[in-house]
């Protein structure tokens, strides 16, 4: 069974895990703001360093924040490749062609590949703690203000709310829907392009109908229950600040401000 | 009073042929109503028509004598509510009591009166302790029970129950049936259940048999199943304990009819001593 | 084919704090020619345990051991006709195209433009060679007819715009169309009404007396199970609690029970009698039931 309501949620009670969805959002914000402004090693150690604390006092397990960055290790190996080759710089170790790999080179890679694994381990461990739906109230939260510029919030959350509840069915239709074909000799794993897009079909029709059906049932269910838009709709769920979101904001203020500083102090790395 | 009253309603879907044409039908306040039928019959078009999800092409549809009109639409869906057939697309939300509140939220109920209907909602489907759970983790029975909550934390006095049992397994059958006959029962809610297992009909107080897209019999169950040559032409088959019934009958045993299998041990026990 | 699992397990998501474990050390038999029942609550391990049969699920790789070392006495086992299943390479295409497996609600699952062609896609993936059209309209004419289904009647037809009960049985078709020795079915009856439920129920004999030596099915109605199967095993918590033939399996009504399970309806009506003290030594299919109640009467009219 796929669980995208829980996404990768890894489910442990800890104090990141309670902290207000919407903190967290902007906790995330304020943190990549941070990674960016960092211009030198000791920002981004800084950033390390709060990262290490939030990890610790999430409780999830090192190897689950690794297997994260192991996700897109080609991403980050890709570009540190790109920049240790064609970065210019004055102290030339070694240069073939249009090649070049220098001092600066390599330390404005290792810059970057720092910054790289800070940005996917803070937005993995925003995903680790906190549940989709938790997100999407916080989202929606956040995003009031924007309903002064008609801007639709309620509408938007209510997508969400229902992509959440029902990907996951979908999800296990079309695991359903391809074993039953796999049982009728379909076959989705050998030849070429074209044979495997058309080896789709048998799929994505059944796939389709079944959403429209449920999409209209739904409706139904919906207006059966007088959805009448967000018209003097009342809400049910709060979301309430305690003294860890205050506590946390705390010391999301002190990293902008540690590595604003560190920017202002200590310059640029190379 | 009338709960629903259906006076020469008519239907079509469009292509012609009309679904339901000059239809009558009452429900009392208070009552519990099974609607039995083939697939095909037009039950579910009934409950479609009965809290305006669609329109009918003529007549008059009355609940508790407002009539259904365009501006009366959400009073009637209010007082009507219907729970569907398939458990996994009725509900909103991932988390059981922000899916219950989802109705009370749309009529703009205060948020402390939502925390109460939600508490009742959830006492009278059985299901205190699952408040937080994730509705994707239920079984179907419980998935069901959800929008049977759904429903009831807008305090409706009519609850349509279409085929809601049709996907589910005889567990959670049981359970939406004892869920049924509660909230008849104890909480006077009127109940219309539409349905093609013969054995829920036996729960109600009244019974109608549909075909073609008009009510052919109509009686207490026993009544119904009592006719049970009629109701073979309408693709319908009694339960299986009346056909038993019937086949001892013909082999030449006596027994009274009965829809109880410890009544019919006892007739049995009586033709053979 | 006879089926033999021993000491299946299996867990979803394994290693996950997800982790469920859906079979636990089965064992079981299905001997070549019966109508299996295989009957347990939704969770029980059934539909898990099915998927095994055609390597829909694969059993997970075994230890590594030495050579000369014996396997172990608990090592996984599972064989369907020749296919080993416990062995990494097994033909799938072949074992598939000899197993055939009917999921729930098969109606969701037509994708074609015309009832000819959704029933002849099997045909198409499982044949060697490519099939002449006097072929394929051979087989297909065939196959609707098991189903009770009339070929010039609705093989140019679109499947989605027949009824119910019709999809359902083109869906079937599309299964039985290259004749499988054995047929799985999960829930054929499911959400149909009545009538509906007994044509399904008369196709499926019509094909275990024809076509498809062994047909399984996973239900919850015990009746249905009651009346049909010549065996039927009761999943509970992924394992195994009885497998017997429904004559033995429904005397343990208590133990039943206990699982959340029904018991048939003649099986309920033999316990009252047995209460007023009227025992009645019957299998529990209605036949049966009626014929041995009559007999009670002995020469009375």
């Amino acid at each position: 069974m796929k669980d995208v309501a829980f996404g990768q949620y890894y489910p442990v009670p800890s104090f990141v895990h309670r902290l207000d969805p919407r903190l967290k959002l902007l906790f995330l914000i304020a943190f990549i703001v941070a990674i960016f402004l960092a211009s030198n090693f000791y920002g981004l150690a800084v950033c390390a360093g709060v990262l290490l604390v939030a990890i610790l006092f999430s409780r999830v397990p090192f190897g689950k924040v690794l297997r994260a960055v192991r996700g897109v290790v080609f991403l980050i190996l890709f570009t540190a490749a790109l920049n240790v080759l064609f970065y210019r710089g004055e102290t030339v170790y070694w240069s073939w062609g249009i090649f070049q790999v220098t001092e600066e080179g390599l330390i404005f890679s290792a810059f970057l590949v720092t910054r790289l694994v800070l940005l996917v381990t803070c937005s993995s461990m925003l995903t680790y703690t906190t549940t989709p739906v938790a997100l999407t109230d916080g989202l929606e939260s956040l995003l009031t203000p924007l309903k002064w510029i008609r801007f639709p919030v309620h509408e938007l959350a209510l997508i969400m709310s229902i992509a959440l509840r029902f990907i996951p069915i979908l999800m296990d239709e079309t695991e359903r829907i391809k074993n039953a074909q796999k049982a009728r000799g379909a076959d989705f794993e050998s030849g070429g392009l074209i044979k495997r897009v058309r080896a789709i079909v048998p799929i994505l029709i059944p796939l389709l109908l079944s959403a429209f059906r449920r999409a209209d049932e739904l409706g139904d269910a919906m207006d059966a229950r007088c959805y009448m838009g967000s018209k003097n709709r009342t809400k049910y769920k709060k979301l309430r600040f305690t003294w860890r979101d205050l506590l946390a904001f705390f010391w999301g203020a002190a990293l902008i401000t540690g590595v604003v500083l560190l920017r202002v102090y200590m310059g640029a790395p190379v | 009073m009338h709960a629903i009253e259906m006076k020469d309603v008519a239907f079509s879907y469009g292509e012609g042929a009309f679904r339901l044409n000059k239809f009558n039908f009452t429900v009392e306040e208070g009552e519990f109503v099974a609607v039995l039928g083939h697939n095909g019959s037009g039950k579910s078009t009934l409950a479609r028509l009965m809290n305006g999800i669609l329109a009918a092409d003529g007549g008059e549809i009355r609940v508790f004598d407002t009539l259904l009109t365009d501006d009366t639409l959400y009073d009637v869906r209010r007082q009507v509510g219907v729970v569907f057939q398939n458990p996994d697309n009725q509900t909103v939300a991932s988390i059981v009591e922000d899916d219950i509140a989802f109705g009370a939220e749309n009529v703009g109920t205060p948020r402390e009166e939502i925390g109460r209907r939600i508490d009742f909602a959830l006492g009278a489907v059985g299901m205190r302790d699952l408040r937080t759970a994730m509705v994707a983790r239920l079984s179907g029975g419980q998935k069901q029970r959800v929008a049977i909550a759904g429903v009831l934390a807008l305090k409706p006095r009519v609850m349509v129950l279409d085929e809601s049992t049709a996907m589910l397994d005889p567990r959670g059958r049981r359970e939406i049936m004892d869920v049924v006959l509660r909230l008849n029962r104890e909480e006077k809610i009127t109940v219309v259940l539409i349905t093609h297992f013969m054995e829920e009909a036996l729960l109600a107080d009244r019974a109608v048999v549909m075909n073609r897209g008009e009510i052919v019999m109509e009686g207490t169950p026993a009544d119904i199943f009592e006719r049970h040559e009629e109701l073979v032409t309408y693709n319908l088959a009694l339960p299986r304990i009346g056909a038993i019934c019937k086949r001892l009958q013909a082999g030449g045993m006596p027994v009274a009819d009965t829809l109880d299998a410890e009544k019919l041990a006892e007739e049995i026990v009586r033709c053979v001593s | 084919m006879r089926i033999v699992a021993e000491h299946l397990s299996y867990t979803y998501q394994p290693k996950s704090p997800f982790a469920t474990r859906a079979l636990d050390d089965v064992s079981l038999t299905i001997e070549e020619g019966e109508f299996f029942g295989i009957l347990g609550h939704t969770g029980s391990g059934k539909s898990t345990f099915v998927q095994h049969l055609n390597g829909l699920l694969r059993l997970p790789p075994s230890r590594k051991r030495g050579k000369k070392s014996p396997p172990a006495p608990n090592e996984p086992k599972l064989l369907v006709g020749e296919f080993d299943l416990t062995q990494k390479k097994t033909d799938l295409r072949a074992l598939r195209r000899r197993v055939g497996m009917v999921f729930q609600y098969p109606e969701y699952q037509l994708f074609a433009e015309t009832v000819k062609e959704d029933v002849a896609f099997g045909l198409k993936n499982f044949s060697d060679k490519k099939l002449t059209a006097e072929e394929t309209e051979k087989a297909v004419r065939e196959a609707l007819s098991v189903v009770g289904m009339e070929y010039d009647e609705v093989a140019e037809k679109s499947p989605f715009d027949l009824s119910g009960g019709q999809k359902r049985r083109v869906a079937i078709a599309g299964v039985v169309v290259t004749r499988p020795e054995v047929l799985v079915l999960d829930e054929p009856a499911a959400g149909l009404d009545p009538l509906g439920k007994r044509e399904v129920m008369e196709l499926l004999h019509r094909l275990h007396s024809t076509w498809c030596k062994t047909v399984i099915i996973v239900s919850h109605d015990m009746d249905e199970i009651a009346e049909n199967c010549t065996r039927a095993a009761v999943f509970a918590e992924g394992k195994v609690r009885f497998c017997l033939p429904p004559a033995e399996l429904f005397r343990h009504a208590e133990e039943l029970t206990e699982l959340g399970l029904d018991i048939p309806l003649t099986a309920k009506l033999c316990r009252a009698l047995e209460r007023r003290g009227v025992v009645l030594d019957c299998d529990f299919t209605t036949e049966d039931f009626i014929r041995k109640t009559l007999a009670l009467m002995g020469g009375k009219p």
